[in-house]
């Protein structure tokens, strides 16, 4: 009986011994995956000494993207020169999920070193509250601030006229089209947004589906909504609806509504679930006549790189009777910027920081972008001719840039729109149906 | 002669349903596997054609820019560890509740069953400051933790469900032969409940493989990363997915445990009955 | 029998568990119902508002549809796992040789993560390019539609993606319960006459009811659980057709940063869980005595 009752409790001992084992095996191979991948992350050169003082950066964009390449590059070309930090990247590229965690991070009073930041209304709060490091302040006392093309700095002002940010990018936004198609319904690239309806509809009778577009992602409606609105009043309407004086009913937001009752139309079947790499897959497989996109697609409409037998041109965003906005002013912005926990911001992170800001936009450019700073050029050989002309006509672009919606609403009213607009596009809810559904978010928000 | 063809007829349509069974169950899975080896163009406009060609560019885009072996790696040992602690703690726990006497049992196993229907993400706010708290964020134990506690409910419905089944004489008579009771449930118990473990395994590996939620808010550095979170790393800017490469990380992430479940096929598909039947 | 009234064995073998659940589950559940009747943005202060979320809930259009979404979700996701996965574990039962291999392909789906499934199901679904469903509509001479844009197809196309899934999972269990009601019995009913269909009615189905009401639960959960699948492939729109429940208490939450609103939708979830629960339970106590 002894002997039985001592093996019942060695086969219970076994099994909280294989609990505990499995546990330390974890935390162990935790802890050693960690260092093995410390090791290989660091490369450091032998100069610097001690422990490196290490800076979590949650960025909403993949690892492989060149704006986190170039980071890393600065961060390496910083450490070489006798600093020693390490920049632990973490990141995420899927939008909602970046959002979701990032903002768990903050309500759990654990906000990044730093992180992705758009100058929305969640930015605006956490500036209030001291959450966000001020960048005039930090660009004025290193004496950057005119280093950066005004439009992509101020990309990143909040509603208040604040800055938390720092930008990584300039893009800017255009419509591709496939100019065998429109040779073939004999239209040219629209100049007015009437004719931009005009071509859609000689595409249609041609038998072509002559917008391709990523309605599943959101931002690719958003920005045709906001056409009209930015041509009638620049980025007026926009601010008064944020701050509660302007309605989606008066003549700027009507106008948004009706044209998207109508645009809508031109679009693929299904493009409310349509992601936008299937949207820019269809322009490319020429199954549609254009797709709307920024910069950051360049790369796939090069001669080098665009499919053989497609031949593409695009245009800007185009104007209306009685536009207060000139053609030369269009989607321009800096790209969700940088921001700084204050916490954390002592002199090593703003030596660091200010490193970055000094070197990073000519390692930006060389990876082919346009970058947040002026960049000086003398050989321009290694660009591709289409940067080169995108880089051109940016030079010439106008004062006021359009403002994408997504930043500066609030992000209840933006969901209220993603949710409404595909069903208004689609015919199934009327203009002031719509209108009326996004007044009643604009309201419910309203502070 | 009409009742030879009648069977016929019968055995025909039988045939067509299995078969039609089968085909639906198998062709999107294949379809994922050879999406794998097209390319992102082909895959997003003309989906549907037998393959033109097949590429391995895209085992060389994930390979290059991304770590996924190293997350399928984590996510084993997750899985591992979570799925032995449930098994574990839910037989335990199930075995109190049911072949145990002491006031409320019923109340405990009611209050367990609570937690079927919570919805994950609602947790999450309140779960992260108690991790950042105590300083369990980024470390492998915070996923396991709260996916070992969701699936409790679940495990010790099973549990519990299947020891109704097992006659409290066999307990009694043990412990009139002197057995105690921790010999109970390693010698008797156990032993009779290995085709419920293997349910409770195969159920709960789904969940616990695929967990994206925990995973997503818990771990930051990319060491620890899961293979559900290295989906993303397949997404360029504006949410332009690259997914050739991403079937191809989904390809290599089901190898292993299709497998694993080839292997075990009849074992693991005999074994999955929520506990015994009436006779 | 004192041994099994043993209280440090019964501590030994509950606590484990319990505490761990406790903590990791009840205790946010606990932290939620506070939440939902704050007003709370996730950075400022939290401001008590008593009932008041709940109250804009009844009245909340988008509420209701989530909510009547939800219903018909469930509908189509129990009857496809549990009504098809039983017939096939019935059909299963006459199967002879290559069972294993069979049941093992109609598993499979559910072991693969539902963003590829998710993903897979929009290429499907999709009319441009155009999908599967779409071709074999044209073959058979109809339309192609955009079944995930679609108001009148959206809710079921997104439905069926869950309730396919995991269609296997409950095809094996019922299989497993079928194939252990006892052989001598079958074989009795069987020279008394009776007939397949009888056999399944009168014998099959009686005595593996228990396992019916389980996987009736698991089920159930799962459906009010669902997630995954409408929020991947249309974030349950267009406009609300896809919303269910947890799809929009996570917009709510997360997106539209109203954390209190979005825990009163997740409290509601969880009551309705818990009578579910209780209902199918109850029911099984009583069949049990």
């Amino acid at each position: 009986m002894l002997y039985k009752k001592f093996r019942g409790i060695g086969i219970m001992g076994l099994a909280t011994a294989m609990v505990l084992a499995g546990c330390g095996t974890g935390a162990a191979s935790a802890s050693e995956a960690q260092t093995t991948a410390d090791a290989a992350e660091v490369q450091e050169p032998a100069a610097s000494s001690g422990e490196a003082r290490e800076i979590h950066y949650f960025s909403s964009r993949s690892a492989s993207d060149d704006t986190m390449v170039t980071l890393q590059e600065i961060t390496d070309e910083y450490n070489a020169q006798g600093g020693n930090i390490k920049l632990v990247i973490d990141s995420n590229a899927d939008r909602s999920s970046y959002d979701q965690k990032l903002r768990t991070m903050i309500a759990g009073g654990q906000m990044p070193d730093m992180f992705d930041l758009d100058a929305t209304p969640y930015a605006v709060e956490l500036g209030e509250q001291g959450m966000l490091a001020d960048m005039d302040a930090f660009l004025e006392e290193i004496g950057e601030k005119d280093s950066y093309i005004p439009l992509a700095l101020n990309y990143g002002r909040t509603s208040d006229g604040k800055l938390y940010t720092l930008p990584l990018e300039l893009s800017t936004e255009m419509i591709w089209y496939n100019t065998d198609m429109f040779a073939d319904a004999g239209v040219e690239a629209p100049k007015t947004l009437d004719d931009l309806l005009a071509v859609c509809k000689a595409l249609q009778d041609k038998g072509y589906t002559p917008f391709g577009i990523g309605g599943g992602d959101g931002w690719p409606l958003l920005r045709l909504l906001a056409t009209y609105p930015f041509r009638m009043t620049g980025n007026d309407f926009l601010n008064q609806l944020a701050s509660g004086e302007a309605k989606m009913t008066d003549a700027a937001g009507t106008a948004a509504c009706e044209f998207m009752a109508e645009i809508g139309s031109y679009f693929q079947p299904g493009f409310s679930t349509t992601d936008v790499a299937t949207g820019l897959n269809l322009f490319l497989g020429g199954k549609c006549a254009m797709y709307p996109t920024g910069t950051w697609e360049l790369n796939y409409f090069t001669d080098e790189n665009r499919p053989e037998e497609l031949n593409v041109s695009y245009f800007y965003m185009p104007v209306c009777d009685g536009a207060v906005t000139k053609p030369n002013e269009y989607w321009a912005f800096g790209g969700i910027g940088l921001a700084v926990n204050p916490n954390v911001f002592d002199n090593q992170y703003k030596d660091y920081l200010t490193f970055i800001v000094k070197n990073y936009s000519p390692a930006y450019f060389a990876h082919q972008h346009l970058a947040p700073q002026k960049v000086e050029t003398d050989n321009t050989s290694m660009f591709d001719p289409l940067f080169l002309q995108v880089m051109d006509d940016t030079a010439k672009i106008g004062d006021t840039a359009a403002r994408p919606w997504d930043v500066v609403l609030n992000e209840d009213v933006i969901a209220t729109i993603n949710d409404n607009l595909p069903g208004l596009c689609m015919g199934e809810e009327s203009p002031e149906d719509f209108a009326a559904a996004v007044d009643e978010a604009l309201e419910a928000n309203a502070k | 002669m009409n009742y030879i063809l009648r069977n016929r007829l019968k055995k025909l349509i039988y045939w067509f349903v299995m078969l039609a069974f089968l085909v639906i169950q198998a062709y999107p899975i294949l379809w994922l596997l050879f999406a794998a080896f097209r390319p992102n163009m082909e895959l997003l406009t003309e989906p549907f054609r037998f393959p033109k060609q097949l590429t391995s560019e895209n085992f060389v885009t994930i390979f290059t820019t991304s770590h996924v072996l190293t997350y399928i790696k984590n996510s084993a040992i997750v899985s591992m560890i979570s799925l032995a602690l449930i098994v574990i703690l839910s037989s335990m726990a199930s075995f109190a509740i049911a072949k145990m006497k002491f006031a409320g049992s019923r109340k405990v196993y009611r209050f367990f069953l609570i937690g079927l229907t919570v919805p994950y993400s609602i947790t999450l706010i309140p779960l992260f400051t108690m991790f950042a708290r105590i300083g369990l964020v980024d470390t492998r134990i915070s996923v396991i933790l709260p996916l070992l506690a969701f699936q409790l409910p679940v495990s010790v419905m099973l549990f519990v469900n299947f020891y109704a089944f097992i006659p409290d004489e066999i307990v009694e008579a043990a412990v009139i032969d002197g057995a105690s009771i921790y010999e109970i449930y390693a010698k008797i118990i156990i032993p009779l409940s290995l085709n419920t473990i293997l349910t409770v395994l195969a159920m709960n590996f789904i969940t616990v493989w695929n967990d994206y939620t925990f995973s997503l808010v818990f771990i930051n550095s990319t060491e620890l990363k899961t293979i559900s979170i290295g989906l993303t790393d397949f997404i360029g800017p504006r949410g332009l997915k690259d997914w050739g490469a991403t079937y191809a990380a989904i390809a290599l992430s089901i190898l292993p445990t299709l497998a694993l479940y080839f292997s075990l096929n009849t074992k693991m598909t005999a074994g999955m009955t929520l506990g015994a039947v009436k006779s | 029998m004192k041994v099994l009234r043993d209280k440090k064995a019964i501590a030994f073998f509950l606590l484990p568990g319990l505490i761990v659940y406790s903590i990791m589950v009840m205790i946010p559940i606990g932290v939620s119902v506070y939440y939902s009747m704050i007003d709370w943005d996730g950075i400022g202060p939290k401001k008590f508002v008593g009932i008041n979320n709940f109250i804009k809930l009844f009245r909340d259009d988008v509420f209701v549809r989530a909510f009547s979404n939800n219903l018909i979700y469930i509908v189509i996701v129990m009857s496809l796992q549990l009504g098809l996965g039983f017939i096939i574990a019935v059909l299963l039962t006459y199967l002879k040789k290559g069972r294993g291999f069979i049941q093992t392909v109609y598993y499979i789906p559910s072991v693969i993560t539902v963003i590829a499934i998710a993903q897979l199901f929009t290429s499907f679904y999709s009319y441009e390019p155009i999908g599967l469903f779409n071709i074999f509509r044209e073959w058979i001479g109809l339309e192609p539609i955009a079944f995930l844009s679609e108001y009148k197809t959206v809710l079921a196309a997104v439905a069926s993606v869950e309730g396919w899934q995991y269609i296997g999972i409950y095809m094996i269990i019922f299989y497993s319960a079928l194939v252990s009601v006892s052989p001598d019995i079958l074989e009795a009913a069987r020279i008394d006459g009776a007939t397949e269909l009888q056999l399944l009615f009168r014998v099959r189905i009686p005595s593996i009811a228990n396992v019916i009401m389980l996987a009736c639960i698991l089920s159930l959960v799962g459906a009010l659980r669902g997630f995954a699948a409408p929020m991947n492939m249309t974030k349950g729109g267009p406009n609300h057709r896809s919303e269910i429940l947890a799809t929009y208490m996570y917009k709510k939450a997360f997106t539209s940063r109203d954390y209190g609103y979005g825990s009163a939708i997740a409290v509601v979830i969880v009551v309705l869980s818990i009578i579910g629960v209780l209902l199918i339970s109850r029911y099984m106590d009583r069949e049990d005595t």
